[in-house]
């Protein structure tokens, strides 16, 4: 029930930033330079969440995160497809964690 | 079925993927501490944002206050405002639509929705959305089954799937624009400073790494004359 009652109180505090700006900016005009600072946003937070955060990805190996990592890297470059690099990761990770 | 629906669907698919292992996991995890399987499933429903449903259960396992584990998560899921912001300017205005799309807004939906160059359709979002949505709750369901049947070696090995889909998304922004690689590497750079400073609580951290990197960003941007750089 706790947990049940933290969630509801999680959902209160994340929807409403997700809410707010959509219904009170009313597509207003953003200025430019705002527009591009909101734009590259979502780059600046994944490479947030990247680094250091993907480095604990694998609970106990650092090396292994940073291979996983590497491998998605890799992948991503060569190919366009988000679930062949997650694939590609998650197998890498898998593999060395089985011969290791 | 309307063709902008069924568009939302199919640019879900990657989201969809990416997102089953990571609720499968957020699910493994919340069955090695017990949480009960509702509990679990209560947070996916009504939260709906990984990284700090992953925070949640890190908090409660280490005994910290929910008091403390909403402020993080306020801090954690802010960046949802910014994001909320700039999809106001892309999205079709129907205002009865707006607070359910608000809901599905998370860091892949809106890198999905915002890089569409076009106007963003009601019937598109709910698409997308629902896909990722479903995805995350079902995914969370089956991660919690899944608990004692998985050998450990693929639980622990889906704990990357996260990070590459956070990669595969910025990959290819990376190729097209050198700027976003740069802005990605601030933001990151400054988040590991700050963990090792430990000046700000870890919830600040990320938002202020974050604000650098898109502030770099906005300081690089020059306007073309007649067009948008």
């Amino acid at each position: 029930m706790k947990i049940i009652l933290l969630s509801l109180g999680m959902m209160v505090v994340t929807y409403v930033p997700r809410l707010l700006p959509l219904v009170a900016l009313g597509g207003r005009r953003i200025p430019e330079k705002l527009k591009s600072f909101l734009s590259y946003i979502p780059y600046a937070a994944m490479g947030a969440l990247i680094i250091p955060g993907g480095m604990g990805a694998i609970e106990g190996s650092q090396t292994l995160s940073l291979i996983g990592m590497g491998a998605a890297l890799v992948a991503s470059w060569f190919s366009r497809s988000i679930i062949l690099t997650v694939a590609v990761s998650i197998a890498s990770v898998y593999l060395l964690y089985v011969i290791l | 079925m309307n063709s902008e629906i069924r568009s939302g669907f199919r640019a879900a698919v990657p989201i969809l993927v990416g997102y089953f292992p990571i609720a499968m996991t957020f699910g493994l995890i919340a069955k090695n501490m017990d949480t009960g399987w509702v509990q679990a499933c209560a947070m996916s429903v009504f939260v709906f944002a990984g990284a700090s449903q992953f925070m949640a259960l890190n908090l409660i396992g280490s005994g910290i206050g929910f008091g403390q584990i909403l402020m993080a998560t306020l801090l954690l899921n802010f960046r949802h405002f910014l994001m909320s912001a700039s999809l106001s300017s892309k999205i079709e205005r129907q205002a009865r639509f707006l607070p359910l799309i608000s809901f599905g807004i998370t860091d892949e939906t809106f890198a999905v929705a915002s890089t569409q160059n076009r106007e963003l359709k009601v019937p598109f979002m709910i698409g997308l959305e629902a896909t990722a949505y479903t995805s995350w709750v079902v995914g969370t369901v089956v991660g919690y089954g899944l608990g004692e049947i998985l050998p450990d070696a693929v639980q622990k090995s889906l704990g990357i799937s996260l990070y590459a889909l956070f990669i595969a998304i910025l990959i290819p922004e990376v190729k097209r624009s050198a700027r976003t690689g740069l802005i990605a590497l601030t933001a990151g750079l400054s988040h590991m400073v700050l963990g090792y400073v430990r000046v700000f609580a870890p919830g600040w951290n990320l938002i202020i790494a974050i604000l650098a990197g898109a502030s770099l960003g906005a300081a690089l941007y020059k306007r073309r004359p007649g067009g948008i750089s």
